[in-house]
């Protein structure tokens, strides 16, 4: 009975070891007000030999609004303020058009973005279990239903600051997805215009 | 007989006893069915129960708005999930998700007609296919690329949007449209989700199951947002919620009442058995009824309330006889109420015998109960208690009324009751639909009103048109040739086709597709070069353009299935509006019905039965009277309280404009069979003097009923209260009209 007890004190105090490490990191972004960053991302698909490979700028202000905007290989941006997602597109005479996608799917995955960028770790802890490694978090999606298309989600990072540096996300089909940070400024005042429509 | 019972009264116990237990265990065994149509006649019933099993039954709507229409998205989304994933509730969806779309734009080339070789041919100009080949590989490169991909391949010229409208055909309301998988309304603020629920509707522990859940889920969506669900399964659990709140009131009334006239009138141990034997007559019945009909519907055991009401009229009225007698004379005593007891069981026993042929299934398992119930409630009466109540040698009366009506005031009052009682049945309010039988809470009609609006009324403005045939293949077909014949209003043959039509619709794909390959392949190449792209993912795409041939077995029935089997056949359900007249195939069999031509014919056949029947149930019950009394005056003043009754029921039900309900109806029968005894009874105390027959024995049987089944009228669900009402109101009257009307008429006769 005494052996019980005591695996049972030691699986307790691991717990909560564990759930103290993952509030910690989380913690570290609370006082975070605003990010500009520019990423990168590679798309390793079964599709195409080579990676499919974009470039571009996010902003990002809190509570919850959020610009990607690809610069790279196609001009057009996610702008999500809140409560609606659009999205922004130019033609090849540089014409800008703007859609309201806020019911589309594109819609889910600026949603997640926000999550990410914001590193929210009450949203996060909805829809993934959170383990902490060295230098981050993996994440595994809470739904396993045949229509969850991710396998889990690597987020590293940056030593010297309080932001994502890499984002890597595995698909269950083989797929990968690599999203790096670079020049990341934090809470720098940028105008509110940034995310208007 | 009463010397055989006494001699063996041991063995009579021990008999006895075995006899109530095994009842008892079969009634615990019984299979109660809760199935509507069986109220209905047996003619109407098949269209009913072919109007229940189609398509748009035993489905759940959910409806999720807010005022902001990305919020209500998201929480239905959110709802969806978690009523989806509940393995309990058993919910099926037929969300047009993503994999639904994947399947359905495969399948689209079995579904191909012309209209659409028009609409696609504007569209494959260079221009155009490069720029939606542009827009599918931005969004490629894209991180949210990963949740398109499949379709991107699949569909590299984004075709599906214009595949998609053909499944506007299954929208029945010009009021709503689907948006991404989800069907809203125009403003986008509302959206309905529907569900199909296998299990049976009338459940209360599902009906529970679900309420629960969708109080759970309200409490996990934002405060703004609102989520209420429709269907029968919400019917279900607000008449149980009214139900169980009329019953726990009613049954501190009654018990109340009936302990107060215990109390008052009785105050006898024994005389505690005059309410405790009825119900075990009402065991016997159901099991009787049970085996005969495998199994009995629960209307059925509602009408135990006139079982008991009678038994408890035998049992008082041996009561009072034996009460009044000597001890040496208790059998003589007892031997003396055979007969009363027995005409009165007759013309009961009459009256539900009528209803055996009234064409109507429910009808017939009440008369069967209540005849057997009734003569095992005499036998107990006539056999058993005789045994157990106390010769005291009471005189009882203690009603000597002072006031004595004279025949002329009883004629001039009796015409008035007759003249109100014309007018009544001639203004009373009848109405059959089965919407007026349940009861529900405002916040109901709130949540019912949102959905009407947001449905546009699909359901009660629509019929349905069912085209029939021996084989699914043979139904589609027949629906395909009715449909040509009626393209205005007859569409889902466009998303049913038969497996021949399917066939036609390919080979028409092909040949439109097969000049447009090398354009659209060139395209293709091209630009997946630009951005290094594998060309070759895109070969099932080509395929797919020159074969038509879908991989997987798909049909639209995941969606809505229009077929359904009726007997040997089947029938193709198709959903027009209510007012349309289509043009039909004389040889092919089709059915039209809707809501409310059903409602409307329940109403008429109904009422038509019952104008044949309680006639008839009166005029049976006169000829047992004749033939008991041997005089045509006797039995003509015994069943009029029982007319007077149901007269004054139909005065007061018109006066107070109180609607009478198709339970209002069937109950009529309890009213004839609890009157009738009063006045049979009041004939015998005439004939045989108040000592046997006193006026109180008939005072307390019918408090006993007005306490146990009239208190039914403070009951807020509309089938109690109307029982309440009529018994409250019918035997108040029949109680009146007995002890003060009938008498004058024999003042001048004496006893017979």
């Amino acid at each position: 009975m005494k052996k019980l007890l005591i695996i049972f004190l030691i699986l307790f105090c691991i717990s909560t070891v564990k759930a103290a490490d993952t509030d910690k990191v989380f913690e570290r972004f609370s006082n975070i007000v605003s990010i500009k960053a520019q990423f990168r991302s590679e798309r390793f698909v079964q599709i195409s030999k080579e990676p499919l490979i974009s470039r571009g700028e996010l902003y990002f202000k809190r509570p919850d609004k959020l610009k990607w905007e690809y610069i790279k290989p196609i001009r057009h941006s996610f702008i999500f303020d809140g409560s609606k997602t659009f999205l922004e597109q130019y033609d090849d005479k540089g014409v800008k058009t703007i859609k309201d996608i806020s019911k589309q799917r594109e819609a889910k995955a600026a949603d997640y973005l926000n999550m990410f960028v914001s590193m929210d770790g009450v949203k996060i802890g909805q829809y993934y279990d959170i383990k902490a490694q060295n230098d981050g978090i993996v994440l595994y999606p809470k739904d396993n239903s045949s229509t969850q298309i991710i396998e889990y989600i690597q987020i590293s990072f940056s030593k010297e600051i309080a932001a994502v540096s890499r984002v890597e996300i595995f698909y269950k089909n083989g797929d990968k997805t690599i999203i790096s940070f670079t020049n990341i400024t934090l809470n720098q005042n940028f105008a509110d215009d940034i995310f208007n429509v | 007989m009463f010397n055989f019972i006494l001699r063996r009264k041991k063995i009579c116990c021990v008999f006895l006893c075995f006899v109530f237990l095994s009842a008892l265990f079969l009634f615990s065994k019984i299979r109660f069915k809760q199935d509507f149509s069986q109220v209905l006649p047996d003619s109407l019933s098949q269209e009913f129960k072919l109007f229940e099993s189609s398509p748009l039954s035993n489905k759940v709507f959910v409806v999720v708005y807010c005022d902001d229409a990305a919020l209500s998205f998201s929480a239905a989304q959110k709802a969806f999930d978690l009523l989806s994933l509940d393995k309990e509730l058993g919910f099926k969806s037929s969300k047009t998700d993503k994999d639904f779309l994947l399947s359905y734009y495969y399948y689209f080339a079995s579904l191909w007609d012309l209209s659409f070789a028009d609409k696609i041919e504007s569209l494959l100009n260079k221009n155009e296919i490069d720029k939606r080949l542009k827009e599918n590989i931005t969004a490629l490169f894209s991180v949210e690329g990963a949740f398109n991909q499949d379709f991107i391949i699949a569909d590299p010229l984004n075709l599906i949007l214009l595949f998609a409208q053909k499944l506007e055909i299954l929208n029945f309301s010009p009021d709503l449209k689907i948006e991404n998988g989800f069907i809203v309304s125009k403003d986008l603020k509302k959206v309905l989700l529907i569900f199909d629920y296998p299990k049976n509707s009338l459940d209360l522990t599902n009906a529970k199951k679900i309420k629960d859940k969708i109080d759970i889920i309200k409490k996990q969506l934002p405060q703004n947002v609102n989520i209420f669900y429709m269907g029968a399964p919400r019917y279900t659990s607000e008449n149980n919620e009214t139900i169980t709140a009329d019953i726990y009131r009613i049954l501190i009334i009654s018990f109340v009442l009936t302990a107060l006239l215990f109390l008052f009138f009785l105050r006898d141990k024994k005389a505690l058995l005059i309410y405790l034997l009825p119900p075990i007559a009402v065991i016997f019945a159901a099991d009787f009824a049970s085996i005969i009909f495998k199994g009995i519907s629960a209307i059925t055991i509602g009408f135990a309330s006139v079982l008991i009401g009678l038994s408890i009229d035998y049992c008082i009225y041996m009561y009072f006889a034996l009460k009044s007698c000597r001890q040496e004379d208790r059998f003589l005593c007892a031997k003396k109420m055979f007969k009363p007891i027995l005409i009165s069981a007759g013309t009961s026993i009459a009256a539900f015998f009528v209803l055996l042929f009234s064409g109507i299934e429910i009808f017939r398992q009440i008369s069967v109960f209540c005849i057997s119930g009734l003569l095992f409630a005499v036998f107990v009466s006539l056999f058993i208690l005789p045994f157990i109540f106390d010769c005291k040698s009471e005189y009882a009366n203690r009603f000597n009324f002072k006031f004595k009506m004279n025949k002329l005031t009883a004629c001039i009052l009796l015409l008035a009751i007759f003249i109100v009682s014309f007018i009544g049945v001639m203004k009373a309010k009848i109405n059959a639909s089965p919407e007026i039988l349940n009861t529900v809470s405002k916040q109901f009609d709130l949540d019912r009103s949102i959905f009407e609006e947001i449905t546009g009324g699909a359901y009660a403005n629509n019929k349905l048109f069912l085209v029939f045939g021996d084989t699914i293949e043979e139904t589609l077909i027949n629906n395909e040739i009715v449909s040509a014949q009626n393209p205005k209003h007859l569409h889902l043959s466009g998303l049913y086709p038969s497996k021949k039509q399917a066939e036609k619709n390919i080979d028409l794909w092909k040949q439109f597709w097969k000049p447009k390959m090398p354009l659209i392949e060139n395209s293709i190449n091209a630009i997946s070069k630009q951005y290094a792209i594998e060309s070759s993912i895109f070969n099932r795409f080509y395929d797919y353009l020159q074969d038509g041939k879908s991989a997987d077995d798909f049909s639209l029935t995941v969606l809505f299935n229009p077929i359904m089997q009726v007997g040997q056949e089947y029938a193709f359900v198709n959903i027009v509006p209510q007012d349309i007249k289509i043009k039909s195939d004389r040889r092919i069999k089709t059915f039209s019905i809707s809501n409310e031509d059903l409602k409307n014919k329940i109403v008429k056949d109904v009422h038509s039965r019952f104008v044949k029947i309680m006639p008839a149930l009166l005029l049976c019950c006169l000829i047992v009277l004749s033939a008991a009394f041997k005089n045509i005056k006797c039995a003509l003043l015994a069943v009029l309280p029982a007319i007077c009754a149901i007269g004054v029921f139909f005065a007061l039900a018109s006066l107070l404009a109180i609607e009478i309900n198709i339970f209002g109806l069937l109950a009529l029968p309890l009213l004839i069979g609890l009157s009738i005894d009063y006045g049979i009874f009041i004939i015998f105390q005439n004939a045989h003097g108040e000592k046997l027959h006193p006026t109180k024995a008939l005072f307390i049987a019918a408090l006993s009923t007005l306490i146990g089944f009239g208190s039914l009228i403070a009951a807020h669900h509309k089938v109690l209260f109307i029982i309440g009402f009529m018994v409250f109101s019918g035997i108040l009257t029949a109680m009146l009209v007995s002890v003060f009307i009938i008498p004058p008429f024999f003042k001048n006769e004496g006893k017979h």
